[in-house]
């Protein structure tokens, strides 16, 4: 634990922060999904960095509901199920009329 | 709006409820058919009926609202929306609560617990919250929506709020779940009709995804304060970006999203949803069709509500007013409303304003449903141990339905402020009572009575002292003043202690009074399906 609480290892991970956040900046400008101005804020689709996340992490969950649905429709017809053991009470299931 | 075209268009609507609740009443022949349509429901109703009881009018209207105030960051609770209240809530509660709920014989979350762990008392008590919170929350819906129609079309409030009950209560009483489930989907379609036009209207108006929010995000505060907007305030690093951390701003978002995103979970309105479904197949893919609902709903609100902002700043149109105590205040409800009326034709109103309706009664129904279910089922038939037949079972619960629907009615038209506080305290205090001993029951077999006792009712006991004398909202207005002058805790909703608090107690309860012979039987019952 003191090991990883060392100066030089949180001079590091500031480092790989750095690196990753340069990196991904120019990917972003290098693959023209920048629609901001560059010199005054870092946007995307005109949002900044933690809400383009919220909003591209919205549509994602969707995409993973919809990848489930797809995947037990078509892929996995047989869900396997054990026979249901119910309605032992008798009153349960009286009709009314 | 003419008064004629509501006439008209509200007549429409109601001959439309009342046919679906007649439909339901002759599918409806045993107590579980009225409690859980029959255990029959295909996987799109689930979905439309989960989605249109999930959002309401609240959600739609006021968190719009709420987003033109505090920008695009509430879409985090959009994110929460889908992956926690959609995914995460039907793959992990879902289909366990179906299958424990099978074999436990039981059709409602109280008796689920009750019944788990072999104690009416605990379903007398679960059943009581539920339904005496239940109440105040039904209230408060219709008391929105009818505001809302009252201000469009000039109609008195009591005429509306007597019209939206009987319309309502007739489809619930009559048609059971079934009713309900099948006005659902007829609502569910006139929502999304609502929302997609809405939202593709605003977008075109301002140029398309990027130049609308690149637009909001060039709007200064000045600009701001020049119609009146709170964002001048409370969105300080402009209307797309997130707020700085543990501001005021930071923590309200922080609160919303925790409070409603996670809540959810623990809504016994919502789980009743999981135990209507014909098979596990059906709820497996009721997750696709609920995913994309609750995106074309709660992230087009969300992401809608700043955009409104630009609208307004770049036509002169001043942000919405109210006087509340003789002191002017914004009035973030109204900005939809003001939008639709300023950008949109006429027949698109008359629309968006049944959606709004649409979403406000489906709720309405649901929460009518639960609660009844609950009063007549957990607290009479099983809390006071009644031993009913199925046709005597079945007209309790009707009655039950009816003495509800009136309580809320009278509750409507002399809205009290206690009612106000019990609506404000629902999502919070249902997820720190139930969501502890509902979760660790599905998972931990060791799970006890007691240990579901202490998560109860310390989650439960937690979270009242907490909005009654912490909370920033509630507190003010009921000991005068908050207890903690730290806007970092008053701030907090109570989830983030009272959830993890409740946990503790269930586990802690559990590891030290186990469970006696006869739990752990039901205990075995419980996970025979499983």
């Amino acid at each position: 634990m003191n090991k990883i609480l060392r100066y030089n290892n949180f001079e590091k991970i500031k480092k790989f922060i750095n690196k990753i956040k340069v990196t991904s900046l120019e990917f972003i400008k290098n693959n023209d999904i920048y629609f901001g101005e560059y010199e005054n804020m870092s946007l995307i689709l005109g949002m900044d960095m933690l809400v383009f996340i919220a909003w591209i992490g919205t549509i994602l969950a969707t995409i993973l509901c919809v990848i489930y649905g797809i995947y037990y429709r078509f892929f996995k017809k047989t869900i396997k199920e054990k026979p249901l053991k119910v309605k032992d009470e008798k009153s349960q299931n009286e009709e009314v009329e | 709006m003419d008064i004629i075209l509501f006439i008209i268009s509200m007549s429409l609507f109601s001959v439309m409820f009342i046919f679906l609740g007649y439909l339901g009443y002759k599918k409806t022949k045993t107590a579980e058919d009225y409690f859980v349509a029959g255990r029959s429901m295909g996987s799109i109703l689930i979905a439309f009926s989960y989605g249109a009881t999930f959002i309401s009018a609240v959600a739609l209207i006021g968190f719009s609202g709420i987003a033109s105030i505090y920008g695009h960051s509430i879409l985090w609770l959009a994110f929460l929306n889908i992956f926690v209240g959609i995914f995460i809530a039907f793959v992990v509660y879902g289909f366990r609560t179906r299958k424990i709920g099978l074999s436990l014989n039981a059709v409602t979350l109280a008796e689920i617990l009750g019944n788990r762990f072999n104690s009416t008392r605990l379903q007398l008590v679960s059943g009581l919250i539920i339904g005496i919170f239940m109440i105040a929350y039904t209230s408060a819906v219709f008391l929105a929506v009818a505001n809302l129609f009252q201000v469009t079309f000039g109609i008195s409030y009591e005429l509306c709020v007597v019209i939206f009950t009987i319309v309502v209560g007739f489809s619930l009483i009559a048609g059971g779940l079934y009713g309900v489930i099948w006005t659902h989907a007829v609502q569910a379609i006139l929502m999304i009709i609502g929302m997609v036009i809405l939202t593709v209207g605003i977008y075109s108006m301002l140029g398309g995804i990027g130049p609308a929010h690149e637009a909001a995000a060039a709007l200064t505060p000045e600009a701001l304060k020049g119609i009146g907007s709170p964002a001048a305030t409370n969105a300080p690093n402009g209307l797309t970006s997130m707020p700085t951390f543990l501001s005021k701003p930071f923590m309200m978002i922080l609160t919303l999203i925790f409070g409603v995103g996670i809540g959810v979970l623990a809504q016994p309105q919502l789980i009743i949803r999981y135990l209507t479904a014909k098979n596990e197949k059906a709820l497996r893919l009721a997750i696709p069709y609920g995913g994309i609902f609750i995106l074309i709903m709660t992230f087009t609100a969300f992401s809608i509500g700043p955009l409104c902002n630009v609208l307004m700043v770049n036509n002169g149109i001043m942000y919405p007013t109210k006087i509340v105590n003789g002191v002017v205040t914004a009035n973030p409800d109204a900005v939809i409303p003001v939008i639709i009326n300023q950008f949109f034709p006429p027949w698109f109103i008359v629309i968006f304003l049944f959606a709004i309706l649409a979403a406000a009664m489906s709720t309405a129904s649901s929460l009518f449903h639960t609660a009844g279910v609950s009063i007549s089922r957990d607290v009479y038939e099983k809390g006071l141990k009644k031993k009913l037949t199925a046709k005597k079972s079945l007209f309790i619960t009707r009655i039950a339905t009816l003495i509800i629907v009136i309580a809320t009615l009278i509750l409507t038209l002399k809205p009290v402020d206690v009612v106000a506080f019990m609506c404000a305290f629902f999502f919070g205090l249902m997820a720190c009572t139930f969501l502890a001993p509902y979760t660790l029951m599905l998972y931990w077999k060791k799970t006890s009575r007691a240990g579901a006792w202490a998560g109860m009712l310390g989650g439960f006991i937690f979270t009242m002292l907490w909005y009654l004398l912490i909370y920033f909202k509630t507190a003010p207005s009921i000991i005068g003043s908050t207890l903690i002058n730290d806007y970092i805790i008053n701030m907090l909703d109570p989830i983030f202690i009272g959830l993890p608090l409740s946990f503790i107690l269930t586990y802690i309860f559990s590891v030290i009074i186990k469970q006696d012979n006869e739990e752990q039987k039901m205990m075995k019952k419980s996970f025979e399906n499983i």
